[in-house]
């Protein structure tokens, strides 16, 4: 488990982390979301021990990350710009990578290779920006370390490679319990990849939930009320989150279980009435505006 | 894996990314050892063919040193030697610059200690490697040459220390300097900073010293910046590649390679603390520890700023104003360049106002301590109850030497041999001597003095007294009879071995030059030392030496002893060697004297003597303006007047008010002989006495003011068209 408590992070007088504490769970694809500026990168470069926090903790299983090889040795950063050695291959990377991480396989780095279509002859300077991704998280998937922290490292793939990766990372998961943190600007990139999403805004969480709890917790309804008053005794006591009206047609935004907001409209009159299952994008709009922020500019832009 | 083996694992893996490094470090070390030792070698033997070398073994020798001069000591090392630790530095930690690349190396599971060990080991590694191949493949060529030797190989070895050293003091530094920058302009920035910081202030400083203050002396203390390697190597290698003897050369190395070690460590310990400490953020920022900016904007804007003033102070002929406008002026630019220079950003002028006004306060009072004199620096004389010893120096440069009859300055000479325990005089002429200007005295002489501190500190000063006024004359006489400075400025008084080794002694009068027997200069010392007695002041200056006796060493060294006529016992010696002639000519033997008058008074400047330096705004005659103009001395039209005497009569009137140029002292006053008139000699076949035949004549110079009236009428201005 990756611990993050009061992290703080200043540059010059800029703070681009501001007390952000997250708990990143084993066994589990966790998905950091923010804008550009949120602070993302930041926070996983001192997850990943590259950064000294200027406050609050950073643990990984419970040890120290900073300046601390055994700590290091459980996770793989891949950076927004992953840097490869000057006229490097991707062999030369794995002579580098299976001497630095002790778990490193190479068996598997060069049939994923294959896999991937990537030459492990061809120079990496030649790669395009989506194939350096590729080698980059081949890279960090073989390392087997028990946490891989992917930054910004989807952006730019193709629905049919996210597709793999995501396959891959399944088979990782179950096989030997690796934990992907991926930082996003885009939430739905990560929509179909995610178990637990973290949102960060302006340095801060805005919030961290499970994306099961969250649609099981929320509900879309759209349905046609025969009278005003089938109308109030329905949403008596609901927590209305959201609600639309076009000509008759009502659609709320509540919480509650699926259960409970169907066995509510069962009660009353209604000429139709449906519940929808919520994207991700639509419960995180429904979440934040919550909290008086409108999502579609921070991160669906 | 093992830590050691896993040392060796990353030590291979960075080496395959520094193999640019290492082709153009053994290429380098190659084209500068191999390369040069070939050319050298190559030289001696086309000399040797042309027939340069009369022996075997002068050619033996020209080998041998050609290749010392290569391999150990060459003076052509420095450059490239920056150049090459300034690459391996800075490239080995260049990752930290780069944010992509710090982002891998300091994520991944490798220690930070190890991975500083690796890159550093590997630096060494990489200079220590290319030395040894092109040591070894030098000295395999200067073998099969025949150009090694015991002596050679050592020098090669202690040649090798020195320049590894070297190296690695500049390759710490470019370490230190990547570790507190963020790019690598900064670095240069700072490495620069780090090597030159310390002799460039200090020469502002003192180019300060000498424009603001009337006292200044570098005949003593002189500066030697003491963490500089640069000017060590500079200074030392045309030394080192003159000594023969591997002791005497290994005992100079030694200190230096102790400093420079112990340098070396110290700022490899402060780049590994600051690697340990640096953030990574650094990456791509102008300063790594941001804390720092304000320290290094103030130590880098200070000097500039009193470079650039100094500069408009020459420019301006010492306009105070104008100086301590433009030290603060540059002071604010220096300050707003360095500004941008860490934000990369135009607009970041002005930031941090601070550290600049600091750096402006800081500059405008060191332009007013010395401006005013804050501290006292003119003024300041030792009491005598700090005082150990005291070194002097009046107007006098004398031939010492060293074991080996190598040239020995005088100020190092006295320096090391006058200890002048009875202070008072001395401590009373510099006080008599303050602020008296040499334009106000009859004959000023410049006066240096050494103050040699009980707590070991040594202080240089110097002053002007007027050697005609009685209460200096008094007070030098004091000082210069004492043994203490006798034997601080004659080293005829102390070193006895030399002089049991002279190889020739030769007494001259100005005109006779008579050789003395050489396993005499026992017995001539004897007799000068007995002379010497009664050596002060006063005797030198107001008599002329009456002949001199010049003694020759080994190694083509010699000394001179000036002779006065109140020396009896080195008179009686002369005499017994019948070496001894007075000084005044017997007209008898002269065939003719021709005197030629410059007649410098045209070109005067009206202040009374005939110096030729023309204050500003006194032209008064064409000439004179022509002078000015020019800038140069143009001889075009000078009437120079020259008439041959030729009787007996007209020489005896001439002989009594003549004195040969050659005994000239710096002692006596540089006007009581008149440099307008120069006068040649001849002398007849058969003389009186044995003058010197080596050349046609021997040149004399009338006293000033004694020239007879018919010299004067014959030579003046249009006396040729008279005739």
């Amino acid at each position: 488990m990756i611990e993050v408590h009061n992290l703080t992070k200043t540059f010059e007088k800029i703070k681009a982390v501001d007390e952000v504490s997250v708990t990143i769970k084993e066994h589990a694809v966790f998905g950091l979301i923010g804008t550009n500026g949120a602070g993302k990168s930041t926070v996983l470069r001192m997850v990943s021990g590259v950064l000294k926090p200027d406050g609050g903790t950073v643990a990984v299983d419970n040890m120290p990350v900073y300046d601390n090889v055994e700590a290091k040795k459980k996770l793989f950063f891949i950076a927004d710009e992953p840097y490869f050695f000057a006229n490097s291959n991707a062999q030369t990377m794995e002579r580098y990578y299976s001497g630095v991480y002790e778990e490193f396989n190479r068996e598997e780095f060069y049939k994923y290779l294959e896999n991937f279509n990537l030459d492990k002859r061809r120079k990496i300077g030649t790669f395009s920006k989506g194939m350096k991704k590729q080698l980059a998280l081949i890279l960090g998937i073989c390392s087997h370390t028990k946490y891989l922290l992917c930054d910004e490292t989807f952006d730019g793939l193709d629905p049919v490679m996210r597709q793999g990766i995501k396959s891959i990372f399944a088979k990782e998961m179950e096989e030997r319990g690796m934990t992907p943190v991926i930082a996003s600007h885009n939430l739905r990139e990560l929509e179909d990849i995610c178990d637990h999403v973290g949102l960060l805004h302006k340095g801060g969480v805005l919030l961290s939930k499970d994306l099961e709890d969250m649609k099981c917790n929320i509900q879309k309804v759209q349905c046609v009320f025969t009278t005003t008053e089938d109308e109030l005794k329905a949403l008596n006591g609901m927590e209305i989150i959201k609600k639309e009206q076009r000509g008759s047609l009502r659609t709320f935004t509540v919480r509650g279980t699926r259960e409970e907001v169907t066995a509510r409209f069962a009660t009353v009159d209604t000429v139709f009435y449906e519940v929808l299952p919520l994207s991700l994008e639509e419960i995180f709009i429904s979440e934040t505006e919550v909290v008086g922020y409108d999502i579609k500019k921070l991160i669906l832009g | 894996m093992t830590s050691k083996n896993l040392f060796w694992a990353s030590s291979k893996e960075n080496h395959k990314r520094r193999i640019w490094v290492w082709v153009i470090t053994v290429l380098a070390q190659l084209m500068m050892y191999v390369g040069v030792l070939t050319v050298y070698l190559s030289r001696i033997r086309m000399w040797n063919a042309q027939g340069s070398y009369r022996t075997k073994e002068e050619y033996q020798s020209a080998l041998y040193q050609a290749t010392r001069d290569a391999l150990a000591f060459q003076d052509n090392l420095l450059l490239p030697l920056i150049i090459l630790a300034a690459i391996i530095g800075i490239q080995g930690f260049s990752y930290l610059y780069d944010r992509r690349k710090v982002d891998m190396y300091h994520s991944v599971p490798v220690d930070k200690n190890r991975r500083f060990a690796v890159v550093y080991v590997n630096g060494m590694m990489i200079y220590l490697a290319s030395t040894f191949i092109s040591l070894f493949i030098g000295v395999v060529t200067a073998a099969v040459q025949g150009a090694v030797n015991g002596e050679v190989m050592t020098a090669v070895g202690l040649g090798f220390l020195w320049n590894l050293l070297f190296f690695m003091v500049v390759y710490h530094t470019m370490i230190l300097a990547v570790m507190l920058t963020g790019s690598r302009m900064l670095t240069f920035c700072i490495a620069g900073m780090l090597i030159g910081y310390e002799a460039l202030l200090y020469e502002f400083l003192a180019s300060m010293r000498y424009a603001f203050f009337d006292t200044v002396s570098g005949f003593y203390v002189t500066y030697e910046p003491k963490l500089s390697v640069l000017y060590d190597y500079n200074t030392n290698m045309w030394n080192y590649k003159s000594i023969q003897e591997i002791r005497v050369l290994a005992g100079e190395l030694l200190p230096y390679y102790g400093k420079w070690f112990i340098l070396a460590v110290v700022l490899l310990a402060l780049s590994w603390m600051c690697y340990r400490k640096r953030p990574s953020e650094a990456a791509g920022k102008a300063i790594a520890f941001p804390v720092t900016e304000p320290f290094l904007k103030i130590a880098a804007a200070i000097p500039a700023s009193i470079g650039l003033g100094m500069w408009v102070y020459d420019a301006a002929y010492g306009n105070a104003v104008l100086t301590a406008v433009s030290m603060a002026g540059a002071c604010v630019i220096a300050c707003a360049v360095i500004e941008v220079i860490y934000d990369f950003d135009l607009k970041s002028l002005f930031h941090h106002p601070i550290s600049s006004g600091i750096a402006v306060a800081g500059i405008i009072f060191i332009f007013l301590s010395f401006q005013f004199d804050l501290f006292g620096y003119d003024a300041y004389i030792p009491s005598a109850d700090k005082l150990d010893s005291i070194a002097i120096n009046v107007d006098y440069y004398g031939q010492f030497w060293d074991e080996d009859f190598n040239y020995v300055g005088t100020s190092d000479f006295s320096e090391e041999h006058m200890y002048l325990r009875d202070v008072e005089p001395v401590l009373a002429l510099a006080d008599s001597a303050r602020e008296k200007k040499p334009e106000d005295m009859t004959d000023a002489r410049t006066v240096n003095v050494l103050y040699r501190l009980k707590s070991g500190r040594k202080v240089g000063r110097c002053f002007w007294v007027d050697s005609t006024d009685p209460g200096s004359e008094e007070l030098l006489n004091r000082i210069m009879a004492t043994k203490e400075f006798k034997e601080g400025s004659f080293q005829i008084m102390t070193d006895e071995d030399s002089f049991a080794k002279a190889t020739g002694m030769v007494y001259s009068n100005g005109a006779t030059n008579t050789a003395l027997p050489a396993k005499d200069s026992p017995k001539l010392r004897e007799a000068y030392l007995k002379d010497m007695e009664n050596f002060d002041f006063s005797l030198v200056i107001n008599n002329r030496p009456c002949g001199r006796v010049s003694v020759n060493f080994p190694n083509w060294f010699s000394t001179t002893l000036d002779v006065y006529d109140s020396f009896e016992n080195t008179i009686a010696y002369l005499q017994s060697q019948e070496a001894f002639y007075p000084v005044e000519l017997n007209p008898e033997d002269i065939a003719d004297i021709t005197v030629t008058h410059y007649h410098n008074e045209i070109y005067g400047d009206g202040d009374g003597n005939d110096d030729g330096i023309m204050p500003l705004g006194s032209v008064d005659t064409v000439a004179e303006a022509a002078w000015v103009s020019n800038s140069s001395y143009d001889y075009e039209g000078v009437p120079t007047i020259s008439e041959t005497f030729t009787t007996e009569e007209e020489f005896a009137q001439i002989v009594p008010h003549i004195y040969p140029e050659f005994l000239s002292t710096a002692w006596n006053h540089p006007y009581e002989l008149d440099s307008d008139y120069d006068i040649y000699i001849t002398f007849k076949k058969d003389t009186t006495y044995p003058y010197d035949r080596s050349q046609f004549g021997v040149y004399y110079r009338f006293y000033t003011g004694e020239a007879p009236e018919f010299v004067v009428e014959a030579t003046a201005i249009g006396a040729e068209e008279a005739q």
